[in-house]
């Protein structure tokens, strides 16, 4: 009875065994009949779930490019139409969707640091460089939760060019080039809208020009290429009116030159004003050269006048006065400008002229400042400018500059300005002798180096006034 | 009941054993069985053969092309090159160290910072990565790493860099005819010429194998745009 029980049992247990190897085996073979189609589901879903955080990148960088406050505090916006949103959510019409946060409560948040001056701590461990906003985009795909993640630094760009301009554009003694050096050198490029004069200069990079061209003595790097009118980045300087940003300080011309520094905030000062050209107590600051060249106005100003755009008496108010420094200011001046030596980040609205003689503007790698003018811009003996300048009218260069940023005259419909022109008078004329001999000018070569994070400081106000930017990714990855 | 169970356990069939017919029959179903069962299995054994070579191809090209494009992703246009003669087919361009932990540009310009080069090329039949160069490398001349400045290496850079004897790359793909990178106004394998005004390069991978069938081609072809944009 024993012998029969167990053989009955083996029965039973070999019929299973055989069963559960079958099993097995067949379970096997259909993991491996379906191993690529779920490699290839995967990868599918995958490339969904990217492109749909990429959806979400631009998104949100075309966003920037039109309002470039756009995550930040709104109470630090005057305008009442401010968009409040911080997150970004869309579902595309592949069921796939992505998320795109400002909201600092949230994991994977972005930071918009388009409008600041500095380098600031964001989510992650992140620092976001001045001028640049951090995005941080999830995409998931429709179906089985594949998700992405991508992260990427945006900047606004405005400035492709070293220098343009929608009138004459005339250069001598000029290397005009983009940063960096030899092979790895940026290009810098020029565009003039009508007649582009170039006299012993060394340009490295393309030569664009609407007009006719010539080129004496000079050297090309890049192509020259005739071209239709372009359109430039221009402002409404309205728009850039700080007396609507709550928290703004007001001051009176004789206030503001009182100033040596001015702070991290809005300003609106009424009427012109000569940068640094009083003491705390209000007395005008003098110096020997001004005492020297004062019996010298009545003779020489009726010359300079129409030469330079600016006399004798205005050089002696300018030079030599005690350095100004920003601190992330936004000024605007409802009136002219006269400087000499600013430093530190900030932006200058000028509704009028401005006038640097002898000046360092700018002058360290950190320091970024921009010029937006309703009127001409003069650039008098030997001056250093760390920036962009933007004007309505013209750009006169008399004597030697060193322009780290750009230089951009976009004009307008009704204005006479869009010139940039270095002008040659001074090296060979009696007063422009004179002005030598003072140390008032100086004929050295000059150079314009386009200098991006300089430009990207800049198409930041030229987006919040509506002119749009382009954005740029200077960073990318994915981080899951 | 009794009688029944003496029956079976001393009965006469047990005893008697199976006879020569009975087995020829039962060897005869059973050759009828198998050949039925052979000629049934053996055109799925050949479809399901060629179907896993045919799939591994894929699978191959589809690893390959992952991981070439999301380098092409986080990378930029200028720092691209290619060189190809008969014998190499190479594609390099710049990568940058960014992870969850640590950030891959610098924190006060916004430029990317290239840490290292990697390199992508079919040697033989196979296509090998290579992205182990940082610092400077004997065979790149005035190109050093890490750096701000993008650029690319000339095409007898990229030349002397696949010549390399010491260059072992970790193998991508095998069974590769074709593994070629085509940049705006270049031209396509197929002899398309791209417009130069087009951002994105076109890879193009091919891979082939031999099944009882005859060869089996596998052909992917793929556009990128690198995300990260140059300045100037």
């Amino acid at each position: 009875m024993m012998k029969k029980t167990r053989q009955r049992g083996n029965a039973l247990g070999g019929t299973l065994l055989v069963t559960v190897l079958l099993f097995l085996f067949g379970l096997t073979l259909a993991n491996l009949a379906t191993f690529n189609l779920r490699t290839v589901d995967r990868a599918s879903h995958q490339q969904e779930a990217l492109e749909a955080a990429e959806a979400g990148l631009n998104e949100v960088a075309i966003l920037l490019s039109r309002n470039p406050q756009l995550g930040t505090d709104p109470t630090l916006s005057g305008d009442p139409d401010f968009d409040t949103r911080l997150d970004f959510e869309k579902t595309l019409a592949n069921g796939s969707h992505y998320k795109v946060t400002f909201d600092r409560d949230q994991p994977n948040w972005s930071y918009n640091n388009l409008v600041s001056f500095s380098s600031t701590p964001a989510g992650a461990g992140r620092t976001v460089p001045p001028g640049h906003a951090l995005l941080v985009a999830e995409g998931w795909s429709h179906q089985k939760g594949q998700s992405v993640l991508l992260e990427s630094l945006v900047r606004l760009e405005a400035f492709p060019y070293a220098v343009a301009c929608v009138q004459e554009l005339s250069l001598h003694d000029t290397t005009v080039r983009g940063l960096g050096a030899s092979t790895n050198e940026l290009t810098g490029n020029l565009y003039g809208g009508a007649a582009v004069s170039l006299t012993n200069s060394n340009i490295r990079g393309d030569v664009v020009h609407v007009g006719a061209l010539s080129q004496a003595g000079t050297t090309i790097s890049g192509r020259t290429k005739p071209s239709t009118t372009q359109t430039l980045p221009n402002f409404i300087l309205d728009d850039f009116d700080t007396s609507r940003i709550p928290g703004h300080e007001t001051l009176s011309a004789f206030e503001a030159e009182k100033r040596t520094v001015f702070e991290d905030k809005a300003y609106f000062i009424s009427g012109s004003v000569n940068l640094g050209s009083r003491r705390p107590d209000g007395t005008i600051i003098t110096t020997p050269l001004s005492l020297l060249l004062t019996p010298l106005v009545p003779v020489l100003d009726p010359v300079l006048v129409p030469l330079l755009g600016l006399g004798l008496q205005d050089i002696i108010n300018i030079v030599n006065r005690p350095e100004v420094t920003l601190n992330n200011s936004v000024i605007y001046v409802d009136g002219n400008v006269t400087g000499n030596h600013i430093k530190g980040t900030g932006a200058f609205f000028i509704n009028g002229t401005a006038k640097f003689v002898n000046s360092r503007i700018s002058a360290t790698a950190d320091d970024r400042l921009t010029l937006f003018t309703e009127e001409d811009i003069y650039l008098v003996g030997k001056t250093f400018f760390g920036g962009v300048m933007l004007t309505h009218g013209n750009v006169y260069i008399d004597g030697m500059v060193d322009v780290r940023g750009a230089i951009f005259a976009p004009g307008t419909p009704t204005s006479l300005g869009g010139q940039v022109l270095k002008r040659q008078w001074a090296s060979t004329s009696i007063v422009g002798r004179l002005l030598q001999i003072l140390g008032l000018a100086s004929f050295e070569p000059s150079v314009i180096e386009r200098f991006e994070e300089q430009t990207a400081s800049a198409s930041y106000w030229l987006a919040l006034g509506g002119s749009g930017s382009k954005p740029v990714f200077t960073y990318w990855n994915q981080l899951r | 009941m009794e009688d029944r169970l003496t029956l079976r356990t001393q009965g006469p069939l047990v005893s008697r054993g199976i006879s020569l017919v009975e087995l020829l029959v039962a060897m005869a179903l059973l050759a009828v069985v198998f050949t039925l069962f052979v000629s049934i299995l053996i055109p799925g054994l050949r479809i399901w053969t060629r179907s896993r070579e045919v799939a591994d191809l894929e699978q191959q090209a589809l690893v390959a092309e992952e991981r070439v494009v999301r380098a092409l992703l986080s990378t930029s246009s200028k720092s691209i090159s290619t060189f190809q003669d008969s014998n190499v087919s190479a594609v390099a361009l710049l990568s940058h160290g960014g992870s969850s932990s640590s950030a891959g540009y610098e924190t006060t310009t916004g430029r990317t910072r290239w840490t290292s080069s990697t390199l992508f090329y079919l040697k033989t039949d196979r296509v090998l990565r290579q992205a182990s160069w940082t610092g400077t490398s004997p065979t790149l001349v005035n190109k050093t790493l890490p750096n701000t400045l993008t650029f690319a290496f000339t095409p007898t850079e990229l030349q002397s860099v696949v010549s390399f004897p010491d260059l072992k790359g970790s193998r991508l793909a095998g069974k590769v005819d074709l593994f070629a990178l085509t940049g705006p106004g270049e031209t396509l394998p197929d002899g398309q010429t791209r417009p130069a005004t087009q951002e994105s390069y076109v890879l193009t991978l091919e891979l082939s194998t031999h099944t009882p069938d005859g060869e089996k081609r596998v052909r992917r072809q793929v556009a990128v745009v690198p995300r990260i944009r140059e300045r100037g």
